[in-house]
């Protein structure tokens, strides 16, 4: 699916130069469920925006499909995302003016999708993600576990191949995060790739590859036995 | 997806209430101001446009080389000769004259001005009818045509045609036309109309017709569109000259007045007169400067607004960093990004115009009546004005949306989903420049505004060279009542109740009609007194409280001083005269005591005979203002004649309304069959300046208004400034930081913006507000004090506006304000 070569982000401010990631070689294959995990200001939010196409690396390589995007300008880039890529946030990231099935139908509207066909996708996500009761109301109006629903059944209503969870259960108590995480299994299970980053080892358990990070640098990579 | 970017419009302005009401209301009343000053200036500029080719019609003027005066009026039969001299030049030719009478249907007398015209007069300007032929309803001279609004006033829900009346009791007419009222941006202010050939009869003058220096019609030609009025003047001046000649044409000029022109012509004499007495539409002439200053008030009130609300729209767009984010995420490109931005500040935009308009629906009435003049908001609906306002209020939500949407839009949306890019951003720059410009024009709108009010108050309350408290003004309009004036004059007299009584060919707040010049022997031809000439009875400057400050009044028991009638057989004669201090200092005489006693003459060729009349000067007067503040005081000279057109009766101390009982018991014994015509010289007074100090005082609301909404957009803008500052608002006060502290540092902010606005403001309010004033021969001195004041208004208001929401900011715990990030 994706392969990381080489890569280093650094940010540069006047004077100082913080290095985010430092030459991180990673490979992730179509269908895995990857989790990244290390402590905060490790670089795991810089390395999944990377992977999302929403930051660009400073150097090194990263293959999307065998294709080299790290030297693509945020447009060309745009085009790729939108057509394979879904994200999760942990704030969820759901505009408040729009209701749970506009929110949803977002996703759809800047790939020019009929009408039709956009609210019959919305329904159906919606009833997978088990929110279309709630399709009139606004994110306001629901609690953390609903809205994130709202938000995965955006991620996936596109048929993105890949989907990037920044921290899905992080604003979520327990039996919601729980439920969250069997949402991501499931769609693992039915061919989506999953790359979550996240700060708890029971979650990370869901993955059956987890990537950990240190001060911008890989240091373990460690397969989950049981399947 | 345009239907998304509308439903999300809509929803964002509901979500932002405070923002968004701030903003559309803005801009809906600067919007609103701006339209109804335009629906002023349009139907200003729009005078006399609706004849058929208003471009090629023009009014002939003559101008007298011996008082430099113009007039509005040309001789009376000479125009029709000159036209037929050049039927090439001339398609057209039309006259009128107005003429207040006694009109009485059945028993019920009333004074209605009569206007005398050319049969062709309805067809020349344009006039509908409505019933009857107006065209040849005058080739009958006993036939009347009226206006919708007179057959109305005088024959109230009957159908006027075939209607009688009479005037001046002895001739009768029958009314067999009706036309369309005249338009409240024509010229025109007649609505009875006669044959002109009737006008020796009325008048009871016949030989009205053969006297080609009489000037007492009004004048209009239609001229071919291959030459102009210019060309044409001289033509006809060419005509008088070959076919007239002598001193007549050499001391006279032609000039041919643009149809156009007439409602912006403050200078001539003998103008017609600007008050429809039948619809009460008064059409005061306005000068073309103050017209710019509106479209200017408008212009800048559209500017503040529109700055204004790209302000808001640019300070609101941060707070929508995050969303940009997720939209990016979800696959929107820029474009769209940018499309949605420009979508919402279009649909506040067309919100605002919407709501502009119902104000202008609800306040045109107001603010028409305010002006003098009938605006209706149905002009707005008509032909390009709405489009142009449709236009514009894209353009406003296009600019207004176009920063933002390039802005915005070009985020990494790495860091736009975490919503915290706009801080150190340039934009701050441009919000600041933007600010700084509003408040410029504010405050150059306020102290113009300052030096207006000076200057109108300073005008209207400068000394008039006479006293018009209780002075009763009694019209001569009639023979009946002019050979019973002594009677009246000497019975008044004797009453205890009055004052003083007096006559005289005209009055402060009248037009000045005739000139005269005057030579000296022993001096070059070069010397030469030009005045306006006023017949005065004795008393006249006593009535009138007119001071005279060296010599003497004319009086009756002075033999000299009344001039006898001169004749071919008695060609010199002799009498006195008074000038006032501007015709003195013409003379050379800086010392008015210097004129007393000098020696000048009055001399010119008429049908052949050389007249010189000698003047012996009797007195100075202090210099009085006739017309209207803004012109220089005329140069006068006065004269002792025995009749009169008008009566001034001063009432003695606190017997006004006695006097005024008084005064019509004895009109009605001595002119039984005229009802009195009078009036108070301080209500005329009044009137005459009533419009100008309106018109102005309006101007003063508007730069109020303007400054009300640099003021909204101040709060607006300060609201935003601390809501992007709560987390820092929140570490100060933790670290200790006071309320007050808060609101002085956030207040200041928005404040010093104010301050640098001021360096802008006051140069350019200064040069323009000295332009204007140059427009007046009396005018105030320029000082800083309006600039100071308007300069510490806006601060003061800039300063409370941010501190008030600088203030509720502060007070936040700050547990809530640091949890926010």
């Amino acid at each position: 699916m994706l392969k990381l070569q080489d890569l280093t982000k650094a940010y540069r401010t006047d004077e100082v130069e913080t290095v985010a990631l430092n030459n991180v070689n990673i490979e992730i294959e179509t269908g895995e469920f990857v989790a990244i995990m290390g402590p905060s200001g490790c670089g795991k939010s810089t390395l999944l925006n990377i992977i999302g196409m929403l930051d660009t690396p400073s150097s090194g390589h990263y293959f999307f499909k065998d294709e080299d995007v790290a030297g693509y300008s945020e447009s060309q880039l745009g085009v790729i995302r939108k057509q394979h890529i879904g994200f999760i946030f942990q704030s969820f990231n759901l505009i408040d003016e729009l209701t749970v099935a506009e929110n949803i139908e977002l996703a759809l509207l800047y790939h020019d999708i009929p009408a039709a066909e956009r609210r019959e996708r919305v329904a159906a996500v919606m009833d997978k993600v088990g929110i279309a009761h709630r399709a009139k109301h606004m994110p306001s109006q629901l609690s953390g576990g609903q809205q994130q629903r709202v938000a995965v059944a955006r991620a996936v209503v596109g048929n993105q191949s890949m989907i990037l969870a920044d921290e899905p259960t992080g604003n979520l108590d327990t039996a919601h995060g729980q439920e969250v995480m069997e949402m991501l299994q499931k769609l693992n299970e039915e061919g989506t790739t999953i790359v979550m980053v996240t700060h708890s080892p029971s979650h990370a358990d869901y993955a059956r590859r987890t990537i950990n990070l240190l001060d911008g640098h890989v240091v373990t990579e460690s397969m989950r036995s049981k399947i | 997806m345009f239907a998304n970017y509308l439903n999300m419009s809509f929803r964002s302005i509901v979500k932002h209430r405070l923002y968004s009401i701030i903003n559309i209301v803005g801009l809906a009343i600067g919007l609103a101001l701006s339209i109804l000053i335009i629906l002023f200036v349009t139907h200003e500029t729009s005078f006399d446009k609706a004849v058929k080719d208003n471009d090629h019609v023009y009014r002939l003027n003559w101008e007298s080389k011996t008082s430099g005066a113009r007039f509005a009026t040309f001789f009376n039969p000479l125009s029709k000769n000159i036209v037929e001299a050049y039927p090439d030049d001339v398609k057209d030719l039309t006259r009128i004259t107005l003429s207040e009478r006694l009109l009485s249907i059945g028993d019920e007398k009333q004074y209605q001005t009569i206007s005398f015209v050319d049969p062709n007069f309805f067809d020349f300007f344009s006039y509908k009818a409505v019933s009857g032929s107006a065209s040849t309803a005058l080739s009958n001279l006993n036939n009347a045509v009226l206006t919708k609004a007179a057959a109305e006033l005088l024959f109230p829900g009957e159908d006027a045609i075939g209607k009688n009346f009479t005037l001046d009791g002895k001739h009768d007419f029958q009314v067999t036309a009706i036309v369309s009222n005249n338009k409240s941006n024509s010229h025109q202010v007649s609505n009875i109309f006669l044959n002109m050939e009737m006008l020796p009869f009325i008048w009871n003058d016949p030989t009205f017709w053969e006297r080609n220096f009489s000037d007492q019609l009004y004048h209009y030609v239609r001229l071919a569109p291959n030459i102009t009025g210019d060309a044409f003047a001289t033509k006809a001046y060419d005509y008088i000259k070959n076919n007239i000649g002598g001193d007549f044409a050499n001391n006279i000029a032609v000039y041919a007045q643009p149809l156009n022109d007439i409602h912006f012509n403050t200078e001539l004499q003998n103008e017609m007169t600007v008050k429809d007495t039948v619809t009460g539409l008064s059409k005061p002439a306005r000068q073309k400067s103050d017209i710019t200053i509106f479209g200017f008030v408008a212009l800048l009130t559209l500017i503040i607004a529109t700055f204004n609300f790209i302000n808001m729209q640019i300070a609101q767009s941060s707070n929508r960093i995050k969303e940009v984010g997720v939209r990016k995420v979800l696959g929107a490109n820029r474009t769209q990004i940018a499309l949605q931005f420009i979508i919402e500040s279009t649909v506040m935009a067309m919100i605002a115009l919407v709501g502009s308009l119902v104000i202008v629906e609800i306040f045109s009435p107001f603010f028409g009546s305010m002006l003098g003049v009938p605006l209706t908001a149905d002009q707005i609906y008509s032909g390009g004005f709405i489009v142009g306002l449709i236009l514009t209020a894209f353009l406003v939500g296009i600019l207004s949306g176009l920063y933002p949407a390039l802005f915005v839009s070009g985020i990494l949306p790495a860091k736009a989903i975490q919503g915290r890019v706009f801080d150190g951003i340039g934009s701050s720059k441009l919000r600041a420049g933007l600010v700084i410009l509003q408040f410029s024009i504010a405050i150059g709108l306020i102290s113009a505004t300052g030096v207006v009010n000076r200057q109108i108050d300073f005008a209207l309350n400068k000394p008039l060279g006479y006293q018009p408290k209780d002075v009763i003004v009694v019209r001569l309009n009639n023979q009946e009542a002019r050979d019973a004036y002594q009677t009246m004059h000497d019975e008044l007299v004797s009453n205890p109740l009055v004052g003083s009584v007096s006559g005289g060919s005209i009055i402060p707040t009248e037009d000045l009609s005739d000139g005269s010049s005057f030579q000296k022997d022993g001096e070059s031809l070069d010397f030469k007194i030009i005045t306006r000439r006023i017949g005065v009875n004795d008393g006249y400057f006593d009535t009138l409280g007119i001071k005279i400050i060296a010599g003497r009044a004319l009086n009756d028991n002075f033999r000299g001083d009344l001039l006898p009638n001169f004749s071919k057989e008695n060609p010199t004669v002799e009498g006195g005269l008074i000038l006032n201090e501007t015709a003195a200092k013409q003379a050379g005489w800086s010392n008015p005591n210097d004129a007393i006693g000098q020696q000048v003459y009055s001399a010119f060729s008429f049908g052949g005979t050389d007249y010189r009349l000698n003047f012996n000067i009797v007195g100075i007067v202090e210099d009085a203002h006739y017309s209207s503040i803004r012109s220089e005081p005329a140069s006068l000279s006065f004269m002792l004649t025995d009749g009169a057109n008008v009566m001034v009766v001063k009432a003695s101390e606190g017997n006004l309304a006695q006097t005024v009982k008084l005064v019509d018991s004895i009109w009605q014994q001595h002119v039984p069959s005229y009802p009195i015509r009078r009036s108070f010289l301080e209500e005329d007074y009044a009137s005459f300046y009533a419009v100008e100090g309106r018109v102005f005082r309006m101007f003063i609301g508007f730069a109020g208004i303007a400054a009300m909404i640099a003021c909204i957009g101040l709060y607006g803008l300060a609201s935003f400034i601390a809501e992007r500052r709560t987390k820092e608002i929140g570490i100060r006060k933790v670290l200790g930081a006071s309320v007050l502290n808060i609101v002085t540092m956030l207040s200041w902010e928005l404040s010093k913006l104010v301050i640098v606005a001021n360096f802008i403001a006051w140069p350019a309010a200064w040069l323009m507000m000295n332009d204007w004033l140059s427009g007046f021969s009396y005018r105030i001195d320029m000082s800083l004090t309006p600039y100071l004041i308007a300069g510490l208004t806006a601060f003061i208001l800039a300063y409370t506006t941010t501190s008030i929401r600088a203030w509720s900011a502060a007070r936040i715990n700050p547990i809530y304000s640091l949890k926010s990030e």
